[in-house]
Protein backbone atom coordinates (compact mmCIF):
# COMPACT_ATOMS: atom_id res chain seq x y z
CA UNK A 1 0.00 0.00 0.00
CA UNK A 2 1.28 3.43 -0.73
CA UNK A 3 1.27 6.04 1.96
CA UNK A 4 3.03 8.97 0.34
CA UNK A 5 1.17 11.22 -2.01
CA UNK A 6 2.18 9.88 -5.39
CA UNK A 7 1.08 10.56 -8.90
CA UNK A 8 0.37 7.87 -11.44
CA UNK A 9 2.40 7.89 -14.59
CA UNK A 10 0.77 9.61 -17.50
CA UNK A 11 -2.02 10.97 -15.33
CA UNK A 12 -0.73 13.66 -13.03
CA UNK A 13 -4.08 15.30 -12.39
CA UNK A 14 -5.25 12.84 -9.77
CA UNK A 15 -3.65 11.33 -6.69
CA UNK A 16 -2.93 7.62 -6.80
CA UNK A 17 -6.29 5.80 -6.44
CA UNK A 18 -8.26 9.03 -6.87
CA UNK A 19 -8.99 9.71 -3.17
CA UNK A 20 -6.73 12.15 -1.37
CA UNK A 21 -4.43 10.70 1.28
CA UNK A 22 -6.47 12.07 4.19
CA UNK A 23 -9.63 10.41 2.92
CA UNK A 24 -7.80 7.10 2.53
CA UNK A 25 -6.40 7.44 6.02
CA UNK A 26 -9.82 8.01 7.51
CA UNK A 27 -11.34 5.07 5.68
CA UNK A 28 -8.46 2.79 6.71
CA UNK A 29 -8.96 3.80 10.34
CA UNK A 30 -12.67 2.98 10.09
CA UNK A 31 -11.81 -0.36 8.54
CA UNK A 32 -9.52 -1.13 11.49
CA UNK A 33 -12.28 -0.30 13.92
CA UNK A 34 -14.73 -2.44 11.97
CA UNK A 35 -12.31 -5.37 12.09
CA UNK A 36 -11.84 -4.88 15.82
CA UNK A 37 -15.62 -5.14 16.42
CA UNK A 38 -16.85 -7.82 13.99
CA UNK A 39 -20.27 -7.01 12.56
CA UNK A 40 -20.48 -3.53 14.07
CA UNK A 41 -21.36 -0.75 11.65
CA UNK A 42 -18.79 2.05 11.77
CA UNK A 43 -19.93 5.41 10.37
CA UNK A 44 -17.51 7.17 8.01
CA UNK A 45 -17.36 10.23 5.80
CA UNK A 46 -18.40 8.88 2.44
CA UNK A 47 -16.60 10.81 -0.35
CA UNK A 48 -17.92 11.99 -3.66
CA UNK A 49 -16.82 9.81 -6.56
CA UNK A 50 -17.33 10.12 -10.30
CA UNK A 51 -20.02 7.43 -10.13
CA UNK A 52 -23.42 7.85 -8.56
CA UNK A 53 -24.28 6.74 -5.02
CA UNK A 54 -25.94 3.35 -5.16
CA UNK A 55 -23.62 2.06 -7.89
CA UNK A 56 -20.98 0.61 -5.61
CA UNK A 57 -19.42 3.75 -4.18
CA UNK A 58 -18.98 2.04 -0.81
CA UNK A 59 -17.02 -0.89 -2.12
CA UNK A 60 -15.13 1.40 -4.43
CA UNK A 61 -13.98 3.66 -1.60
CA UNK A 62 -12.63 0.71 0.36
CA UNK A 63 -10.87 -0.65 -2.70
CA UNK A 64 -9.33 2.74 -3.47
CA UNK A 65 -8.22 3.17 0.15
CA UNK A 66 -6.46 -0.15 0.52
CA UNK A 67 -5.20 -0.83 -3.00
CA UNK A 68 -1.44 -0.70 -3.59
CA UNK A 69 0.67 -0.77 -6.73
CA UNK A 70 1.36 -4.49 -6.43
CA UNK A 71 -2.26 -5.54 -5.92
CA UNK A 72 -4.16 -7.51 -8.50
CA UNK A 73 -7.83 -6.63 -8.63
CA UNK A 74 -10.89 -8.61 -9.66
CA UNK A 75 -14.29 -6.94 -9.88
CA UNK A 76 -17.49 -8.95 -10.21
CA UNK A 77 -21.14 -8.08 -10.47
CA UNK A 78 -23.45 -10.99 -9.55
CA UNK A 79 -20.56 -13.38 -10.14
CA UNK A 80 -19.86 -12.05 -13.60
CA UNK A 81 -16.72 -10.13 -14.59
CA UNK A 82 -18.26 -8.59 -17.67
CA UNK A 83 -21.48 -6.91 -16.55
CA UNK A 84 -21.83 -3.14 -16.66
CA UNK A 85 -21.14 -2.32 -13.01
CA UNK A 86 -18.01 -4.47 -12.87
CA UNK A 87 -16.63 -3.24 -16.19
CA UNK A 88 -17.07 0.42 -15.30
CA UNK A 89 -15.59 0.11 -11.84
CA UNK A 90 -12.64 -1.86 -13.22
CA UNK A 91 -12.00 0.73 -15.93
CA UNK A 92 -12.19 3.57 -13.43
CA UNK A 93 -9.77 1.94 -10.98
CA UNK A 94 -7.41 1.08 -13.83
CA UNK A 95 -7.36 4.69 -14.97
CA UNK A 96 -6.58 6.11 -11.52
CA UNK A 97 -4.18 3.43 -10.24
CA UNK A 98 -2.77 1.56 -13.19
CA UNK A 99 -2.73 -1.71 -11.19
CA UNK A 100 -3.12 -5.09 -12.81
CA UNK A 101 -6.65 -6.37 -13.36
CA UNK A 102 -7.70 -9.99 -13.56
CA UNK A 103 -10.77 -12.18 -13.87
CA UNK A 104 -8.97 -15.09 -12.21
CA UNK A 105 -10.20 -15.57 -8.64
CA UNK A 106 -7.04 -17.33 -7.50
CA UNK A 107 -4.73 -14.68 -8.91
CA UNK A 108 -6.50 -11.68 -7.39
CA UNK A 109 -5.35 -10.13 -4.12
CA UNK A 110 -8.41 -7.91 -3.88
CA UNK A 111 -11.91 -8.87 -5.01
CA UNK A 112 -14.61 -6.22 -5.17
CA UNK A 113 -18.01 -7.79 -5.50
CA UNK A 114 -21.63 -6.94 -5.96
CA UNK A 115 -23.98 -9.56 -4.51
CA UNK A 116 -21.90 -12.74 -4.88
CA UNK A 117 -18.93 -14.51 -3.32
CA UNK A 118 -16.72 -16.47 -5.76
CA UNK A 119 -17.29 -20.24 -5.63
CA UNK A 120 -13.59 -20.91 -5.15
CA UNK A 121 -12.88 -20.34 -1.42
CA UNK A 122 -10.70 -17.28 -0.89
CA UNK A 123 -7.41 -17.63 0.96
CA UNK A 124 -5.80 -15.72 3.79
CA UNK A 125 -3.84 -13.64 1.28
CA UNK A 126 -6.99 -12.23 -0.25
CA UNK A 127 -9.46 -9.54 0.76
CA UNK A 128 -13.06 -9.45 -0.48
CA UNK A 129 -14.91 -6.15 -0.59
CA UNK A 130 -18.71 -6.10 -0.73
CA UNK A 131 -20.83 -3.32 -2.17
CA UNK A 132 -23.70 -2.84 0.28
CA UNK A 133 -26.98 -1.10 -0.53
CA UNK A 134 -28.59 -1.41 2.94
CA UNK A 135 -26.19 -1.92 5.84
CA UNK A 136 -28.85 -2.02 8.56
CA UNK A 137 -30.38 -5.51 8.98
CA UNK A 138 -32.94 -4.19 11.46
CA UNK A 139 -34.32 -1.60 9.05
CA UNK A 140 -37.06 -4.01 7.97
CA UNK A 141 -38.45 -3.97 11.51
CA UNK A 142 -37.50 -0.50 12.71
CA UNK A 143 -37.41 2.71 10.67
CA UNK A 144 -35.56 4.85 13.23
CA UNK A 145 -31.75 4.90 13.13
CA UNK A 146 -31.49 5.94 16.79
CA UNK A 147 -33.68 3.01 17.77
CA UNK A 148 -31.77 0.43 15.69
CA UNK A 149 -28.51 1.61 17.24
CA UNK A 150 -30.01 1.16 20.68
CA UNK A 151 -31.22 -2.31 19.69
CA UNK A 152 -27.73 -3.27 18.53
CA UNK A 153 -26.15 -1.87 21.69
CA UNK A 154 -28.48 -3.81 23.97
CA UNK A 155 -28.53 -6.88 21.71
CA UNK A 156 -32.29 -6.42 21.70
CA UNK A 157 -33.03 -8.53 18.65
CA UNK A 158 -36.44 -9.93 19.57
CA UNK A 159 -38.17 -7.93 16.83
CA UNK A 160 -35.96 -9.44 14.16
CA UNK A 161 -36.77 -12.88 15.51
CA UNK A 162 -40.44 -11.92 15.63
CA UNK A 163 -40.25 -10.94 11.97
CA UNK A 164 -38.92 -14.41 11.16
CA UNK A 165 -41.62 -16.02 13.32
CA UNK A 166 -44.36 -14.11 11.50
CA UNK A 167 -42.82 -15.15 8.21
CA UNK A 168 -43.01 -18.80 9.24
CA UNK A 169 -46.61 -18.43 10.41
CA UNK A 170 -47.58 -16.79 7.11
CA UNK A 171 -45.48 -18.71 4.60
CA UNK A 172 -44.58 -21.96 6.34
CA UNK A 173 -40.88 -21.09 6.20
CA UNK A 174 -38.54 -18.12 6.28
CA UNK A 175 -39.05 -16.36 2.96
CA UNK A 176 -35.98 -14.10 2.91
CA UNK A 177 -34.09 -14.71 -0.33
CA UNK A 178 -31.03 -12.53 -0.47
CA UNK A 179 -29.77 -10.33 2.41
CA UNK A 180 -30.33 -13.11 4.92
CA UNK A 181 -29.46 -11.70 8.39
CA UNK A 182 -26.55 -13.35 10.21
CA UNK A 183 -25.08 -13.31 13.69
CA UNK A 184 -21.41 -12.32 13.64
CA UNK A 185 -19.20 -13.57 16.45
CA UNK A 186 -22.39 -14.36 18.44
CA UNK A 187 -22.95 -10.68 19.07
CA UNK A 188 -24.17 -8.42 16.29
CA UNK A 189 -26.81 -9.14 13.69
CA UNK A 190 -25.35 -8.10 10.36
CA UNK A 191 -26.64 -7.62 6.83
CA UNK A 192 -24.37 -9.66 4.58
CA UNK A 193 -25.32 -7.49 1.56
CA UNK A 194 -27.70 -9.04 -0.97
CA UNK A 195 -25.70 -12.22 -1.51
CA UNK A 196 -27.86 -15.33 -2.05
CA UNK A 197 -28.36 -17.70 0.89
CA UNK A 198 -26.01 -20.05 -0.97
CA UNK A 199 -23.09 -17.77 -0.12
CA UNK A 200 -23.85 -17.30 3.59
CA UNK A 201 -21.98 -20.45 4.57
CA UNK A 202 -18.83 -19.15 2.88
CA UNK A 203 -18.70 -16.27 5.35
CA UNK A 204 -18.47 -18.59 8.35
CA UNK A 205 -14.90 -19.08 9.52
CA UNK A 206 -13.58 -17.82 6.19
CA UNK A 207 -9.84 -17.51 5.71
CA UNK A 208 -10.04 -14.16 3.96
CA UNK A 209 -10.88 -10.75 5.35
CA UNK A 210 -14.42 -9.63 4.43
CA UNK A 211 -15.02 -5.89 4.21
CA UNK A 212 -18.45 -4.35 3.68
CA UNK A 213 -19.17 -0.76 2.81
CA UNK A 214 -22.29 1.23 1.99
CA UNK A 215 -21.40 4.53 0.32
CA UNK A 216 -24.84 6.07 0.36
CA UNK A 217 -25.58 4.98 3.94
CA UNK A 218 -22.01 5.78 5.05
CA UNK A 219 -21.27 2.61 7.01
CA UNK A 220 -18.29 0.25 7.06
CA UNK A 221 -18.35 -3.18 8.71
CA UNK A 222 -16.21 -6.27 8.56
CA UNK A 223 -15.90 -9.97 9.22
CA UNK A 224 -12.29 -10.72 10.17
CA UNK A 225 -10.75 -14.06 9.15
CA UNK A 226 -11.81 -17.11 11.17
CA UNK A 227 -14.90 -15.49 12.67
CA UNK A 228 -18.12 -17.37 13.41
CA UNK A 229 -20.99 -16.28 11.18
CA UNK A 230 -24.35 -17.93 11.78
CA UNK A 231 -27.57 -17.34 9.88
CA UNK A 232 -30.62 -16.70 12.08
CA UNK A 233 -32.60 -19.92 12.39
CA UNK A 234 -35.00 -21.73 14.71
CA UNK A 235 -34.41 -25.18 16.12
CA UNK A 236 -37.31 -26.60 14.14
CA UNK A 237 -37.07 -24.23 11.16
CA UNK A 238 -33.51 -24.41 9.93
CA UNK A 239 -31.78 -22.08 7.53
CA UNK A 240 -31.50 -23.67 4.12
CA UNK A 241 -29.74 -22.66 0.94
CA UNK A 242 -31.17 -22.55 -2.56
CA UNK A 243 -31.97 -25.97 -3.91
CA UNK A 244 -30.43 -26.89 -7.26
CA UNK A 245 -30.99 -30.61 -6.97
CA UNK A 246 -31.07 -32.30 -10.35
CA UNK A 247 -29.90 -29.17 -12.13
CA UNK A 248 -26.48 -28.38 -13.53
CA UNK A 249 -24.75 -25.68 -15.52
CA UNK A 250 -25.37 -26.15 -19.25
CA UNK A 251 -21.98 -24.68 -20.14
CA UNK A 252 -19.59 -26.48 -17.81
CA UNK A 253 -21.75 -29.22 -16.34
CA UNK A 254 -21.05 -28.16 -12.77
CA UNK A 255 -23.64 -29.33 -10.25
CA UNK A 256 -22.09 -27.75 -7.17
CA UNK A 257 -22.20 -24.04 -7.90
CA UNK A 258 -24.86 -21.36 -7.62
CA UNK A 259 -26.90 -21.38 -10.83
CA UNK A 260 -28.64 -18.55 -12.66
CA UNK A 261 -31.96 -19.42 -14.20
CA UNK A 262 -32.69 -17.92 -17.60
CA UNK A 263 -35.80 -18.37 -19.66
CA UNK A 264 -35.56 -18.72 -23.41
CA UNK A 265 -38.09 -16.29 -24.84
CA UNK A 266 -38.58 -18.21 -28.07
CA UNK A 267 -39.82 -21.44 -26.51
CA UNK A 268 -40.19 -20.66 -22.80
CA UNK A 269 -37.73 -23.33 -21.63
CA UNK A 270 -35.59 -22.83 -18.53
CA UNK A 271 -31.83 -22.93 -18.71
CA UNK A 272 -29.28 -22.95 -15.94
CA UNK A 273 -25.79 -21.48 -16.00
CA UNK A 274 -23.13 -20.89 -13.35
CA UNK A 275 -23.43 -17.46 -11.81
CA UNK A 276 -19.66 -17.34 -11.21
CA UNK A 277 -18.20 -16.71 -14.70
CA UNK A 278 -14.58 -17.45 -13.77
CA UNK A 279 -15.48 -20.71 -12.05
CA UNK A 280 -17.57 -21.80 -15.04
CA UNK A 281 -14.79 -21.01 -17.51
CA UNK A 282 -12.17 -22.96 -15.58
CA UNK A 283 -14.54 -25.88 -15.25
CA UNK A 284 -15.19 -25.90 -18.99
CA UNK A 285 -11.42 -25.74 -19.70
CA UNK A 286 -10.81 -28.71 -17.42
CA UNK A 287 -13.55 -30.65 -19.15
CA UNK A 288 -11.98 -29.94 -22.56
CA UNK A 289 -8.50 -31.00 -21.35
CA UNK A 290 -9.85 -34.28 -20.06
CA UNK B 1 -40.73 -16.40 58.19
CA UNK B 2 -40.87 -12.98 56.65
CA UNK B 3 -39.47 -13.03 53.16
CA UNK B 4 -37.21 -10.36 51.78
CA UNK B 5 -38.95 -7.86 49.55
CA UNK B 6 -38.67 -8.62 45.85
CA UNK B 7 -38.66 -4.94 44.97
CA UNK B 8 -37.48 -2.05 47.07
CA UNK B 9 -38.20 1.48 45.84
CA UNK B 10 -36.34 4.27 47.60
CA UNK B 11 -36.92 8.02 47.37
CA UNK B 12 -38.07 7.99 43.77
CA UNK B 13 -38.65 11.47 42.41
CA UNK B 14 -39.64 12.50 38.92
CA UNK B 15 -39.67 16.16 37.94
CA UNK B 16 -41.02 17.18 34.54
CA UNK B 17 -39.13 20.37 33.86
CA UNK B 18 -35.72 21.63 34.85
CA UNK B 19 -36.21 21.23 38.59
CA UNK B 20 -34.66 23.25 41.41
CA UNK B 21 -33.37 22.58 44.93
CA UNK B 22 -36.87 23.11 46.34
CA UNK B 23 -38.65 20.40 44.38
CA UNK B 24 -35.67 18.03 44.43
CA UNK B 25 -35.35 18.17 48.21
CA UNK B 26 -37.01 15.12 49.77
CA UNK B 27 -38.02 17.07 52.87
CA UNK B 28 -39.44 20.18 51.24
CA UNK B 29 -43.19 20.53 51.41
CA UNK B 30 -45.49 22.57 49.25
CA UNK B 31 -49.09 22.29 48.15
CA UNK B 32 -50.04 20.78 44.80
CA UNK B 33 -47.75 19.31 42.20
CA UNK B 34 -46.25 22.52 40.80
CA UNK B 35 -42.98 23.63 42.36
CA UNK B 36 -43.45 27.18 43.74
CA UNK B 37 -39.89 28.19 42.86
CA UNK B 38 -39.30 26.83 39.35
CA UNK B 39 -42.82 25.94 38.15
CA UNK B 40 -41.70 22.39 37.25
CA UNK B 41 -44.35 19.68 37.40
CA UNK B 42 -43.68 17.13 40.10
CA UNK B 43 -44.66 13.70 38.77
CA UNK B 44 -43.58 11.70 41.79
CA UNK B 45 -41.90 12.91 44.94
CA UNK B 46 -39.91 10.86 47.42
CA UNK B 47 -41.73 7.58 46.83
CA UNK B 48 -40.48 4.65 48.89
CA UNK B 49 -42.14 1.26 49.33
CA UNK B 50 -41.44 -2.47 49.43
CA UNK B 51 -43.11 -5.19 47.40
CA UNK B 52 -42.98 -8.66 48.94
CA UNK B 53 -43.09 -12.01 47.12
CA UNK B 54 -46.60 -13.15 46.14
CA UNK B 55 -48.05 -9.94 47.40
CA UNK B 56 -50.54 -7.78 45.54
CA UNK B 57 -49.93 -4.12 46.18
CA UNK B 58 -52.45 -1.51 45.07
CA UNK B 59 -51.70 2.07 44.13
CA UNK B 60 -54.73 4.31 44.20
CA UNK B 61 -55.19 7.98 43.58
CA UNK B 62 -57.02 10.41 41.34
CA UNK B 63 -55.98 11.13 37.80
CA UNK B 64 -52.71 13.09 37.69
CA UNK B 65 -51.48 11.82 41.03
CA UNK B 66 -48.40 10.15 39.50
CA UNK B 67 -49.51 6.51 39.55
CA UNK B 68 -48.71 5.72 35.94
CA UNK B 69 -45.50 7.76 36.05
CA UNK B 70 -44.38 5.64 38.99
CA UNK B 71 -45.18 2.34 37.29
CA UNK B 72 -43.49 3.37 34.07
CA UNK B 73 -40.38 4.31 36.01
CA UNK B 74 -40.39 0.92 37.71
CA UNK B 75 -40.75 -0.75 34.30
CA UNK B 76 -37.75 1.35 33.17
CA UNK B 77 -39.79 3.02 30.42
CA UNK B 78 -38.87 6.47 31.72
CA UNK B 79 -35.97 7.54 33.88
CA UNK B 80 -36.54 9.00 37.33
CA UNK B 81 -34.92 12.30 38.21
CA UNK B 82 -33.77 10.84 41.49
CA UNK B 83 -34.12 7.66 43.48
CA UNK B 84 -33.15 4.04 43.61
CA UNK B 85 -34.68 0.64 42.98
CA UNK B 86 -33.36 -2.69 44.22
CA UNK B 87 -34.51 -6.09 43.06
CA UNK B 88 -34.07 -9.41 44.73
CA UNK B 89 -35.17 -12.81 43.58
CA UNK B 90 -34.80 -16.20 45.21
CA UNK B 91 -35.45 -18.86 42.64
CA UNK B 92 -37.24 -22.00 43.77
CA UNK B 93 -35.92 -24.14 40.94
CA UNK B 94 -39.25 -24.01 39.11
CA UNK B 95 -38.25 -21.25 36.72
CA UNK B 96 -38.94 -21.87 33.03
CA UNK B 97 -36.16 -23.04 30.77
CA UNK B 98 -33.73 -20.33 29.78
CA UNK B 99 -34.70 -18.24 32.79
CA UNK B 100 -31.65 -16.76 34.40
CA UNK B 101 -33.31 -14.60 37.04
CA UNK B 102 -31.48 -11.41 37.69
CA UNK B 103 -28.21 -10.81 35.88
CA UNK B 104 -25.33 -10.90 38.39
CA UNK B 105 -24.56 -7.23 37.72
CA UNK B 106 -28.01 -6.30 39.05
CA UNK B 107 -27.92 -8.04 42.41
CA UNK B 108 -27.78 -5.55 45.26
CA UNK B 109 -27.34 -2.64 42.86
CA UNK B 110 -29.54 0.32 42.08
CA UNK B 111 -31.30 -0.70 38.87
CA UNK B 112 -31.87 2.88 37.71
CA UNK B 113 -28.12 3.37 37.60
CA UNK B 114 -27.45 0.11 35.73
CA UNK B 115 -26.20 -0.15 32.17
CA UNK B 116 -28.92 -0.21 29.54
CA UNK B 117 -27.91 -3.78 28.63
CA UNK B 118 -28.75 -4.89 32.18
CA UNK B 119 -31.96 -2.87 32.18
CA UNK B 120 -33.07 -4.58 28.98
CA UNK B 121 -32.45 -7.97 30.58
CA UNK B 122 -34.49 -7.03 33.64
CA UNK B 123 -37.32 -5.68 31.50
CA UNK B 124 -37.43 -8.91 29.53
CA UNK B 125 -37.09 -11.39 32.36
CA UNK B 126 -38.12 -9.82 35.60
CA UNK B 127 -41.12 -7.66 34.81
CA UNK B 128 -44.38 -8.18 33.00
CA UNK B 129 -46.32 -5.05 32.14
CA UNK B 130 -49.94 -4.54 31.17
CA UNK B 131 -50.59 -1.03 29.95
CA UNK B 132 -53.80 0.92 30.16
CA UNK B 133 -54.11 1.00 26.39
CA UNK B 134 -53.33 -2.09 24.35
CA UNK B 135 -51.52 -0.03 21.69
CA UNK B 136 -48.66 0.52 24.12
CA UNK B 137 -48.28 -3.09 25.13
CA UNK B 138 -49.05 -4.89 21.88
CA UNK B 139 -47.97 -4.67 18.28
CA UNK B 140 -51.43 -4.51 16.79
CA UNK B 141 -50.32 -5.51 13.28
CA UNK B 142 -48.44 -8.60 14.44
CA UNK B 143 -50.48 -11.74 15.13
CA UNK B 144 -51.73 -12.35 18.66
CA UNK B 145 -49.56 -15.46 18.85
CA UNK B 146 -46.58 -13.44 17.63
CA UNK B 147 -47.12 -10.86 20.35
CA UNK B 148 -46.95 -13.53 23.01
CA UNK B 149 -44.07 -15.38 21.35
CA UNK B 150 -42.09 -12.12 21.18
CA UNK B 151 -41.42 -12.23 24.91
CA UNK B 152 -40.27 -15.83 24.67
CA UNK B 153 -37.99 -14.83 21.80
CA UNK B 154 -36.55 -12.14 24.06
CA UNK B 155 -35.78 -14.89 26.53
CA UNK B 156 -33.92 -16.79 23.78
CA UNK B 157 -36.73 -19.20 22.91
CA UNK B 158 -35.75 -20.72 19.55
CA UNK B 159 -38.19 -23.60 19.15
CA UNK B 160 -41.26 -22.51 17.22
CA UNK B 161 -43.42 -25.54 18.03
CA UNK B 162 -42.79 -25.28 21.77
CA UNK B 163 -43.37 -21.53 21.80
CA UNK B 164 -46.59 -21.85 19.81
CA UNK B 165 -47.81 -24.54 22.16
CA UNK B 166 -47.19 -22.28 25.13
CA UNK B 167 -48.78 -19.29 23.39
CA UNK B 168 -51.94 -21.26 22.68
CA UNK B 169 -51.99 -22.50 26.27
CA UNK B 170 -51.78 -18.91 27.51
CA UNK B 171 -54.47 -17.77 25.08
CA UNK B 172 -56.68 -20.57 26.34
CA UNK B 173 -56.06 -19.43 29.86
CA UNK B 174 -57.06 -15.88 28.99
CA UNK B 175 -60.15 -17.22 27.20
CA UNK B 176 -59.21 -16.18 23.70
CA UNK B 177 -60.24 -18.72 21.06
CA UNK B 178 -57.07 -20.48 19.97
CA UNK B 179 -58.22 -20.41 16.33
CA UNK B 180 -57.68 -16.64 16.40
CA UNK B 181 -54.04 -17.02 17.40
CA UNK B 182 -52.77 -16.05 13.94
CA UNK B 183 -54.97 -13.01 13.65
CA UNK B 184 -53.63 -9.55 14.47
CA UNK B 185 -55.08 -8.01 17.67
CA UNK B 186 -56.31 -4.98 15.72
CA UNK B 187 -59.22 -7.23 14.71
CA UNK B 188 -59.97 -7.93 18.37
CA UNK B 189 -62.29 -6.13 20.77
CA UNK B 190 -60.79 -3.92 23.50
CA UNK B 191 -61.37 -6.54 26.18
CA UNK B 192 -59.74 -9.25 24.09
CA UNK B 193 -56.75 -7.01 23.37
CA UNK B 194 -56.39 -6.44 27.10
CA UNK B 195 -56.43 -10.18 27.71
CA UNK B 196 -53.84 -10.78 24.98
CA UNK B 197 -51.70 -8.19 26.77
CA UNK B 198 -52.03 -10.12 30.01
CA UNK B 199 -51.13 -13.38 28.25
CA UNK B 200 -48.08 -11.65 26.80
CA UNK B 201 -47.04 -10.21 30.14
CA UNK B 202 -47.13 -13.56 31.93
CA UNK B 203 -45.60 -15.62 29.10
CA UNK B 204 -42.12 -15.45 30.64
CA UNK B 205 -43.40 -16.06 34.17
CA UNK B 206 -42.06 -12.74 35.42
CA UNK B 207 -41.31 -12.22 39.10
CA UNK B 208 -43.28 -8.99 39.12
CA UNK B 209 -46.40 -8.14 37.15
CA UNK B 210 -47.23 -4.45 36.74
CA UNK B 211 -50.86 -3.70 35.94
CA UNK B 212 -51.61 -0.12 34.94
CA UNK B 213 -55.35 0.62 34.93
CA UNK B 214 -56.14 -2.68 33.24
CA UNK B 215 -59.90 -2.34 33.43
CA UNK B 216 -60.29 1.30 32.53
CA UNK B 217 -62.33 1.81 29.41
CA UNK B 218 -63.81 -1.66 29.43
CA UNK B 219 -67.49 -2.32 30.00
CA UNK B 220 -68.57 -3.87 33.25
CA UNK B 221 -68.94 -7.49 32.11
CA UNK B 222 -65.54 -7.47 30.38
CA UNK B 223 -64.07 -5.77 33.45
CA UNK B 224 -65.35 -8.66 35.53
CA UNK B 225 -63.74 -11.14 33.13
CA UNK B 226 -60.36 -9.42 33.24
CA UNK B 227 -60.47 -9.13 37.03
CA UNK B 228 -61.44 -12.79 37.31
CA UNK B 229 -58.47 -13.68 35.16
CA UNK B 230 -56.06 -11.68 37.27
CA UNK B 231 -57.40 -13.26 40.47
CA UNK B 232 -57.02 -16.71 38.94
CA UNK B 233 -53.44 -15.95 37.93
CA UNK B 234 -52.69 -14.66 41.37
CA UNK B 235 -53.65 -18.06 42.78
CA UNK B 236 -52.01 -20.13 40.08
CA UNK B 237 -48.62 -18.61 39.40
CA UNK B 238 -46.14 -17.28 41.87
CA UNK B 239 -45.99 -13.62 41.03
CA UNK B 240 -45.93 -10.34 42.88
CA UNK B 241 -48.28 -7.76 41.46
CA UNK B 242 -48.50 -4.03 41.47
CA UNK B 243 -52.03 -2.93 40.62
CA UNK B 244 -52.58 0.69 39.68
CA UNK B 245 -56.13 1.91 39.58
CA UNK B 246 -58.35 4.82 40.39
CA UNK B 247 -61.19 2.35 40.86
CA UNK B 248 -61.53 1.41 44.52
CA UNK B 249 -63.60 -1.63 43.56
CA UNK B 250 -60.63 -3.07 41.67
CA UNK B 251 -58.33 -2.29 44.57
CA UNK B 252 -60.66 -3.92 47.08
CA UNK B 253 -61.06 -7.01 44.95
CA UNK B 254 -57.43 -7.64 44.10
CA UNK B 255 -55.01 -6.19 46.59
CA UNK B 256 -53.61 -7.06 50.01
CA UNK B 257 -51.95 -3.75 50.68
CA UNK B 258 -52.61 -0.30 49.30
CA UNK B 259 -50.75 2.93 48.80
CA UNK B 260 -52.72 6.14 48.38
CA UNK B 261 -51.12 8.79 46.21
CA UNK B 262 -51.90 12.47 45.82
CA UNK B 263 -49.94 15.13 43.93
CA UNK B 264 -47.09 12.68 43.35
CA UNK B 265 -46.67 11.80 47.02
CA UNK B 266 -47.66 8.83 49.14
CA UNK B 267 -50.11 10.14 51.71
CA UNK B 268 -51.26 6.91 53.25
CA UNK B 269 -50.43 3.22 53.10
CA UNK B 270 -51.54 0.08 54.86
CA UNK B 271 -53.70 -3.03 54.54
CA UNK B 272 -56.39 -2.54 51.92
CA UNK B 273 -59.25 -3.32 54.31
CA UNK B 274 -57.91 -0.84 56.81
CA UNK B 275 -57.51 1.92 54.27
CA UNK B 276 -60.96 1.43 52.82
CA UNK B 277 -62.81 0.95 56.11
CA UNK B 278 -60.91 3.35 58.28
CA UNK B 279 -59.13 6.00 56.22
CA UNK B 280 -57.03 8.36 58.29
CA UNK B 281 -56.16 11.11 55.83
CA UNK B 282 -58.76 13.60 54.80
CA UNK B 283 -58.12 13.02 51.11
CA UNK B 284 -58.52 9.25 51.47
CA UNK B 285 -61.76 9.77 53.36
CA UNK B 286 -63.13 11.86 50.51
CA UNK B 287 -61.94 9.26 47.98
CA UNK B 288 -63.57 6.37 49.86
CA UNK B 289 -66.78 8.28 50.50
CA UNK B 290 -67.21 9.38 46.93
CA UNK B 291 -66.69 5.83 45.68
CA UNK B 292 -69.14 4.15 48.01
Amino acid sequence: MNNASEKIEGNNKYNFAFLDENAKKEIRRRILKAIAIPGYQVPFGSRELPIARGWGTGGLQITLSIIGRNDILKVIDQGCDDSVNAVNIRRFIKSVTGVEMTTDTEKATLVQTRHRIPEKPLTKDQIIIFQVPFPEPLRTVEPSEAETRRMHAEADYSRMWLYLYEDIVKCGEISIGARYPVFVNNRYIMDPSPIPRWDIEKLNNSECLNLFCAGREKRIYAIPPYTAVKPLEFEDFRFRTEDFKGKKCEKCGSADSYLDETIDDSDGTRHYYCSDADYCEKNSDNAVKK
Amino acid sequence: MIKKPVLKARHITKIFGKGCPTCLDDDSSFEGNICPDCNSVVGCKNISFDLYPNEVLGIVGESGSGKSTLVRMLYLDIEPTKGEMFLEFDGDGAEPEGYSGLPPQAVGCDIFGARSFVKRHIKNFFFGMVYQSAQLGLKLDVTAGGNIVERMLMANGRDIKKMRARASYLLGKTEIPVERMDEPPKNFSGGMQQRVQIAKAISNEPAILLLDEVTTGLDVSVQAKVLDLIRKLQNEIKVSMLVVSHDLGVIRLLTNRTIVMKDGRIIESGLTDQILEDPQEEYTQILVNSAL
